[in-house]
């Protein structure tokens, strides 16, 4: 970790932060964070980057799905400052330019969401799904999305 | 709707008849609860449609007869019914300096596609193609909508927006014949159509004002009105204003674990004109969703000596995951409507969920032979 030198020995001077680098989209990114703080509240709350959604903040739901040096993880269960170092890639860093990632394409031509709030998860599921080797079938895609819940009830048509 | 549609399954097998005759044979053509007339009901299509599509009656009626593997299989079928509802709306359509048109009015979008769908209804009504619609929503400042749900946005903003346009219109044409040197000045409603963004006359559509000349004629000022739709209540009390729907689902109940997946299932609904076909399918397979979770899973679980929920989160209250939806299969049923609205449509949403819960109990009995009357319906009931 970035601090490594007992902070209790300086009480005046400490306040919590720790200094993390997160290259985010592609982005190199220097932040001071408190260590407590999950990698969901530094994208939506320090950063802005609200594409990436909390729907639980408990790991029960995926809605906070992202791409941490290309796997999948739940942001919401994940402290920033363990991740110092990593690539992140959320849903509003998959597009191309101007074209939209083929998944995003995908699940407009299949409206495969309704209020969408679940979608930023289950697109970066796929892709992290897709990356493993995994979505040869069906049923393999159903199983290993599971994670991702959809309230709206757009299952079908997102797989 | 539950108690009676799985009430009517058991009579059927009493009565050693297919539950779907002994339905057909009951079938109501006037309300029996007020004994008004419907103003459309497409039922009876909507269970043959569904039936040859899941296909009924290839199955074998007798419980406990069906198995695909280790998996017992079952069928069952059941009615939905839910209320046509419309309520008032206010519309602001304004022709803008570009001619093109804009709908205000407060409405929301949860996702069930009022945006793309109101879009759609006043492109159509004006005559212009998608682009030159500027639907503006989602702002209570906007004139009155009501909340979104019990499906009936369509019906309730849709149906004003088509009650504002014919006023805008008959605007628009006014104007259009005070112009100077005017080719439409002596033309009547009947006369024209409105379309390519302006005004034509029917018999000879070369003869053409843009909505924009109409503008720029009237001093650049954009052309606008305001109007609240409302239902047609007197005509209306005389009849009954509903949608129907009839589910049929296949589970399969493993024969050890008692499991129960529902593997397929079909809907078929009648709700008068579908005006998006796409958008109103995920309405309706979404709503099947629902209906799974209802009858096989969503249960809150209360303690009773501390009188709190005891699984209000996610991993304990379940919902369905991508692994518990496997074939759905919507299907519209051709319905003319010419009394409910201006429209002709009845609403797409929760009609998809009213009739899934029984007709998967009801295929659970026809799997096992044991009839669950109470839901959610969990594995463990279905133990010896
Ligand atoms: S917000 Fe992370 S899993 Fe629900
Ligand atoms: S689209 Fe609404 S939660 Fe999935």
């Amino acid at each position: 970790m970035a601090n490594t030198s007992n902070p209790m020995e300086n009480k005046d001077q400490f306040n919590g932060l720790q200094a993390v680098r997160l290259k985010i989209n592609g982005e190199e990114r220097e932040l001071q964070l408190l260590p407590w703080v999950s990698l969901l509240d530094v994208l939506r709350e320090h950063l802005n980057l609200t594409g990436t959604k909390k729907g639980c903040d408990h790991g029960q739901c995926g809605a906070c799905t992202v791409l941490c040096d290309g796997k999948r993880i739940l942001s919401c269960l994940t402290l920033a400052v363990l991740k110092d170092g990593a690539e992140i890639l959320t849903i509003e860093g998959i597009i191309n330019g101007n074209q939209l990632h083929p998944l995003q394409q995908a699940f407009i031509d299949h409206d495969a969401f309704q209020c969408g709030y679940c979608t930023p998860g289950q697109i970066c599921s796929a892709i992290g799904l897709l990356k493993e080797g995994k979505a040869n079938t069906r049923e393999e895609v159903q199983e290993l999305m599971s994670g991702n819940l959809c309230r709206c009830g757009a299952n079908n048509l997102a797989v | 709707m539950h108690a009676i549609e799985c009430t009517m399954d058991e009579l059927a097998y009493k009565l050693g008849i297919d539950p779907l005759d002994l339905r057909l044979r009951n079938y109501a053509e006037v309300d029996p609860s007020t004994e008004k007339p419907f103003t459309s009901k497409a039922l009876r299509e909507c269970y043959q449609q569904a039936a040859n599509q899941i296909g009924w009656s290839e199955r074998n009626p007798e419980p406990g007869s069906m198995t695909r593997g280790n998996k017992l299989v079952g069928y069952g079928m059941a009615t939905g019914v839910w209320d046509a509802y419309q309520f008032p709306s206010r519309i602001e359509a304004i022709i803008t300096n570009e001619g093109k048109l804009k709908i205000n009015n407060a409405v929301t979008d949860i996702g069930t596609g009022t945006f793309t769908v109101m879009t759609q209804i006043a492109a159509d009504e004006l005559g212009l193609p998608i682009e030159d619609v500027i639907f503006s929503y989602g702002d209570s400042k906007k004139p009155f909508s009501m909340f979104q749900g019990g499906s009936s946005m369509t019906s309730s903003t849709g149906v004003a927006i088509v009650m504002a346009a014919k006023v805008l219109k008959k605007k628009l044409l006014e104007k259009a014949k005070k112009m100077s040197n005017s080719p439409l000045v002596d033309a009547v409603e009947e006369d024209v159509t409105f379309r390519n963004g302006g005004i034509s006359l029917l018999h000879d559509p070369s003869v053409h004002i843009s909505f924009q000349a109409i503008v720029t004629a009237n001093k650049g000022q954009v052309i606008k009105t305001t109007k609240m739709g409302k239902p047609h209540l007197l005509k209306l009390r005389k009849y009954s204003k509903m949608t129907h729907a009839a589910s049929f689902v296949e589970v399969e109940v493993d024969k050890d674990l008692k499991t129960i997946t529902v593997s397929r299932a079909v809907t078929a609904v009648a709700a008068g004109k579908i005006i998006n076909p796409k958008t109103a399918r995920s309405q309706i397979s979404g709503s099947m969703v629902w209906g799974i979770s209802k009858a096989l899973q969503e249960e809150s679980v209360i303690d009773e000596n501390l009188g709190k929920y005891i699984n209000a989160n996610l991993a304990e209250y379940h919902i369905p995951t991508h692994a518990d939806v496997h074939q759905l299969e919507v299907i519209f049923a051709d319905e003319k409507d010419d009394l409910i609205n201006e429209l002709g449509i009845k609403g797409v949403g929760e009609i998809g969920l009213v009739a899934m819960p029984a007709a998967i109990a009801n295929a659970i009995f026809h799997a096992t032979g044991k009839r669950i009357n109470k839901l959610p319906i969990h594995f463990d009931e279905l133990l010896e």
